[in-house]
């Protein structure tokens, strides 16, 4: 029942899928990024209160966005990794936390450029702001810990155990705008119904976030091959991917390997049980 | 041509706050774009060393295992 489950616990499927997903990803990226440039920066109208500088909207708020997805991202894979012992979810939590603060430093560096001509500040100690300058060091703390100890194992659970109870912080940077009425204003996304937006403005905004998202999801794919091929790199999977490069063969798909690596495990068995069974530690973490 | 001009200006000047909002802009692409390049080339380096290491590995293994397996 759960074998589709299982099968993200196995880093050649997760690699697999990675390598299929990062094209789509990136055009679609693409795409949204620029119709929503195109749309925000030079189509939808100036603000009546705030004149052109409202703009900055349309790359605060998505970067707002993602810093706090990518940190739910980390603390769920974190978790699963604490729980079920799952190498793959700690590969993908180590993965989103530089692309996490770096979209947690635009969102606070867009948020000043927007606060200097529109507050009069560059920087208020705001419940939003805050919050989410702890954000940024709870991501700077999560990689700083990883490189802490010398044994990865045990960087991974330190590291993890921060993510998940660092979580915390996340709701109360999205409800701090309503539970400390300061500076900051309210969530411009809020009731797709009603909003809050005119619908000028709000699609080049979705369209930006819905951007950052696919972007978010083509790094992670960039990342986390990263870290597999790192971390088993002694492995059955990657010396027949290194084959598969090396004798110029089709891509792989997601069933499984190649006909050509078939033939070639069948020919050296001998020689690689050693490599099998490595394999095969590392997958069950 | 000088309409061009105008508007194209008038799009740079974002009335009067091109400062703060091409500010916003570059940071960001500077600050998201630089990870992601380093990212991408950090992959590829990975990428080249890791394939080429199990290749040479799987190399030495084969040469120093072949006698024994055919003489078994």
């Amino acid at each position: 029942m759960f074998t589709w489950f299982h099968r993200f616990g196995s880093a050649p499927f997760v690699y697999r899928l990675c390598d299929v997903l990062a094209p789509w990803l990136a055009a679609a990226a693409a795409l949204c990024l620029l119709a929503g440039l195109w749309l925000g920066l030079v189509v939808a109208p100036a603000d009546y209160e705030q004149g052109e500088s409202y703009r900055i909207i349309y790359v605060h708020v998505p970067s707002a966005w993602l810093s706090m997805f990518a940190y739910v991202v980390m603390a769920g894979a974190s978790a699963v990794f604490l729980i079920w012992r799952l190498k793959v979810a700690d590969t993908v939590a180590a993965a989103v936390a530089p692309i996490g603060a770096a979209f947690t430093a635009a969102a606070l560096v867009t948020g000043s450029f927007w606060g200097k001509p529109m507050w009069g500040t560059w920087w208020v100690w705001d419940a939003r702001l805050t919050s989410e300058l702890l954000l940024l060091f709870l991501y700077f703390g999560y990689m700083a810990l990883r490189n802490a100890f010398d044994t990865p194992s045990a960087a991974a659970r330190a590291a993890g155990i921060l993510a998940v109870v660092g979580v915390v912080n996340i709701p109360i940077i999205h409800f701090s705008v309503e539970w400390w009425n300061t500076l900051h204003q309210p969530a411009s996304i809020t009731k797709l119904d009603t909003p809050s937006m005119h619908i000028s403005m709000l699609r080049p905004l979705l369209l930006m976030t819905l951007g950052f998202q696919l972007f978010f999801f083509h790094h992670m794919t960039v990342r986390v091959r990263n870290g597999l091929l790192r971390r088993e790199a002694r492995s059955r999977w990657v010396l027949e991917l290194a084959r598969d490069r090396r004798d110029g063969s089709s891509r792989p798909g997601l069933s499984g390997r190649s006909a050509r690596a078939g033939t070639a495990l069948g020919t050296t068995t001998g020689t690689t049980t050693g490599a099998g069974t490595v394999d095969r530690e590392v997958h069950r973490a | 041509m000088n309409t061009m001009m105008g508007t194209l200006g008038e799009f740079f000047a974002m009335g009067g706050y091109a400062l703060y909002v091409w500010t916003s802009f570059g940071l960001s692409f500077l600050l998201i774009g630089g990870v992601a390049t380093f990212a991408g080339l950090e992959l590829s380096r990975t990428r080249r060393q890791t394939f080429a290491r199990a290749l040479a590995r799987d190399g030495d293994k084969e040469r120093s295992a072949a006698p024994v397996w055919g003489a078994s």
